[in-house]
């Protein structure tokens, strides 16, 4: 695993640099609005990114494991700050890549997570039959967890 | 961007979309940011001590 560290910022910032000198940035962006804004837990929900922030190689990052490593423990940091929180994940599919995204975003969960979280999976479809994966994690014993269940599933639902 | 009445799978993906760009871009103008080039500068000397 890399060491990694926290910037903070409006959206959370975490940095860390790959023995190769890929530099990867995470961020949580705090987002009220996605499942229910008026909802009380509408303050925990959080949109996860991870994008590279440099990467002077002149090639494409390569399948790395302490990455997946490091991503893991970020998450459980970002969980440790507020147990409550809710993290969701959309998977571009701009360049019809977004089932690579999912599956190196479940195996930065299913490798490394403890069996505190979990994680639901869902696929939104627009009106033009685009397909959207998207995920949220969330720790098992979050006291508004039906809710936010239910919600989740809701905005899958959400064209009809 | 609150409402009140319930919202479309359409407006949920593309507020989604729009914010992963934007925070896509955020990062590329982090990395000009003392904030950044400090935390990152900590990491590589914690790595030099490791390396040692």
């Amino acid at each position: 695993m890399y060491n990694f560290a926290f910037i903070g910022g409006t959206n959370n910032s975490y940095v860390f640099e790959t023995s190769n000198g890929i530099v990867y940035e995470i961020k949580f962006k705090h987002s009220p609005y996605l499942l229910n804004d008026n909802a009380e837990y509408s303050k925990l929900i959080y949109e996860f990114v991870i994008d590279v922030a440099i990467n002077n190689s002149g090639k494409k990052p390569t399948l790395d494991v302490a990455v997946s490593e490091t991503v893991a423990s970020i998450f459980k940091d970002f969980f440790t700050k507020n147990s409550y929180n809710i993290c969701i994940y959309i998977c571009d599919s701009s360049d019809g890549r977004q089932e690579i995204r999912r599956r190196k975003f479940d195996d930065w969960f299913y490798k490394y997570q403890t069996d505190s979280f979990m994680k639901l999976d869902e696929v939104l479809v627009d009106s033009n039959q685009n397909r959207f994966p998207i995920s949220m994690v969330i720790l098992k014993d979050n006291p508004y967890f039906k809710e936010i269940v239910i919600a989740f599933a809701d905005i899958s639902s959400s064209n009809k | 961007m609150g409402t009140k009445e319930k919202r479309t799978t359409d407006e949920v993906v593309a507020y989604l979309l729009k914010s992963k760009k934007e925070m896509q871009d955020e990062i590329k103008k982090d990395i000009h940011t003392k904030e950044f080039q400090e935390a990152l500068q900590k990491l590589r000397t914690k790595q030099q001590q490791k390396n040692v």
